[in-house]
């Protein structure tokens, strides 16, 4: 669906992006990640296309992002870093007006828009001024206008930024529903956003791929290892060492009295270590698998230099 | 087509929802009044006198009234019209609203001509409140309606340049203050290049700046000698601020 080759661009003397190859099929959700000024809005633009690269071929569907823009446009939805709403419009009208620049027909444009208020959850603020709503509210209105015209790709820049709790997972949710019919590329520096949306991670750096594979590839890769923390009642030397003979168990060390954090090579190992735990009286409080795994890849790939 | 109306439609609809156009609306409506007021007075007057010195049977209505208020009608357009335009791209830069139109599946010609015509449509507006007082007048004593006709589509062709330069000027700075001031300034050289006229002894410099000179071709439509020269003049002016817009506006593609 997206084919981005031998991608660069440079700002004056600076190259924000340099060098960028990459994929991404049909039906995907592909994370983008990375620290700040990495170059994740850059390219997101470029494959919108609105810049053009310095050098480098972007093509969406079979279409030349240079050569035939429109074609292009018609495919994507686009959510900008700061969503491009119009302060002074209704947010029905305005999504209305979006839908129309975007050639959805007449006889959809009702329906389209109801859709996209009612996937975002705006039904009760359709006839409100969009400059009297809160950040989260403009933010919600900027993933509606993305996905009004119904795209066959969606591109969204911090899409959860500034929106409560439950609206994170709300949208996060939303973006799984999209997946499968639609492509989503989606960037971010919210690290369990990625893990709980989405496929497929590249992680940038400093305007280079530092890393491209599915999560669980990215987690075998980089730590060999899945790391499970366990809470006991009671935590002795003697059953510390005798958790470490369970097969499948790595490495194991106390965190503070009666708390362990194991290393294990395969996640099934927590049946075994429940099981031991319960039969030596220990008192199982918490048997958790360490989610933090992917902070520490992005931390290892991209702080060093 | 289509997409230039519905830009065009929402460039309206938006300046109608806010305070910001009733306002220069009630400005201009409140300053054309007392400019008629004062026209129509001061011909009263002059008339009376060349009554009483039995000279003259009847004033000429159209240079006596309709040509001293569309001259003044031309100044306050001037500082206007660029009023109207300045938000055009500046404030939808400064919001990144044109984030949007540019990634959306139109073409900078289509924003900016949609631009273009909703700019066009709220001066004809304000154009034709001017025309109230004449119109009024006509009622009483008949004007010369060829001639009114030709001097108000002088005033629509220059207004049409100054929509031009203004949303040129509104394409290159992202603040209102700063597109104000050089659309002002641009359409305030167009018009004073006619002192230049009045100064210069070479033929050569003084037939340049005849024709290039804004207010003489106006001068020509309110006297209502049609010339081509004059239709054209102001019509590439505004077609060539247009392009430069455009191109301004397609330029962040590549930028």
């Amino acid at each position: 669906m997206i084919e981005i080759q031998g991608l660069t661009k440079s700002y004056g003397g600076t190259k924000a992006i340099e060098n960028l190859n990459f994929s991404i099929k049909k039906g995907e959700v592909v994370g983008f990640l990375g620290p700040n000024g990495a170059g994740k809005s850059t390219t997101m633009k470029i494959i919108t296309g609105y810049m053009a690269p310095t050098s480098g071929t972007v093509t969406v569907g079979g279409f030349d992002v240079y050569e035939q823009p429109i074609e292009v446009k018609k495919r994507i939805g686009y959510l900008p870093e700061i969503p491009p709403v119009y302060l002074d419009m209704y947010v029905a009208d305005y999504l209305k007006f979006v839908a129309q620049i975007k050639h959805v027909p007449k006889a959809e444009l009702a329906k389209k828009v109801d859709r996209a208020l009612e996937k975002t959850n705006l039904g009760d603020v359709r006839t409100r001024l969009i400059g009297n709503l809160s950040k989260g509210y403009r933010q919600r209105v900027g993933i509606a206008e993305a996905i009004v015209s119904d795209p066959e790709i969606l591109i969204l820049d911090e899409p959860t930024v500034g929106l409560d709790p439950k609206q994170v997972s709300e949208i996060r949710s939303l973006i799984q529903t999209l997946a499968g019919e639609h492509t989503v590329i989606l960037s971010t520096h919210i690290l369990p956003e990625v893990q709980a949306t989405c496929k497929r991670i590249i992680i940038i750096n400093k305007g280079k791929i530092v890393a491209e594979d599915t999560l669980e590839e990215l987690n075998r890769h980089v730590s060999g290892s899945s790391r499970i923390l366990l809470k006991t009642r009671k935590g002795t030397e003697q059953s510390l060492a005798e958790m470490r003979t369970i097969a499948g168990v790595q490495a194991c060390q106390f965190v503070s009295p009666s708390s362990y954090l194991i290393d294990v090579n395969q996640v099934d190992v927590t049946d075994q270590i429940a099981e031991y735990v319960v039969s030596k009286g220990l008192g199982l409080l918490e048997l958790t698998p360490q989610m933090n795994n992917l902070e520490d890849i992005f931390i290892r790939l991209t702080s060093d230099s | 087509m289509k997409i230039i109306m519905t830009i065009a439609k929402k460039e309206i609809k938006t300046f109608l929802n806010g305070p910001g156009f009733y306002v220069i609306l009630s400005l201009f409506a409140a300053l054309v009044s007392f400019i008629s007021f004062v026209a129509i007075q001061s011909l009263a007057q002059s008339s009376d006198a060349q009554a009483r010195m039995g000279r003259g049977d009847s004033a000429n209505l159209h240079m006596g009234l309709v040509a001293p208020i569309i001259q003044l009608v031309h100044l306050l357009l001037l500082m206007f019209i660029p009023a109207l335009t300045a938000y055009a791209f500046a404030e939808e830069k400064k919001t990144r609203t044109l984030d949007l139109l540019l990634t959306s599946p139109i073409t900078s010609t289509q924003i900016v001509i949609g631009k273009l015509f909703a700019a066009v449509g709220l001066t004809s507006l304000l154009i034709f409140i001017s025309m109230i007082y004449p119109l009024a007048v006509h009622f009483i004593s008949p004007l010369e309606f060829k001639l009114f006709l030709s001097a108000y589509f002088g005033l629509f062709l220059v207004a049409l340049v100054y929509i031009s330069i203004g949303l040129f000027a509104s394409s290159v700075s992202q603040s209102i203050i700063v597109s104000y001031v050089i659309a002002l300034v641009i359409s305030l050289f167009c018009v004073f290049t006619v002192w230049g006229t009045q100064s210069s002894e070479n033929q050569f410099v003084l037939d340049v700046l005849n024709h290039i000179s804004i207010s003489k071709h106006f001068q020509k439509f309110i006297e209502g000698s049609l010339q081509i020269v004059s239709f054209v003049f102001p019509l590439s002016l505004s077609t060539f601020f247009i392009f430069l817009t455009q191109r301004v506006i397609e330029s962040t593609r590549w930028r």
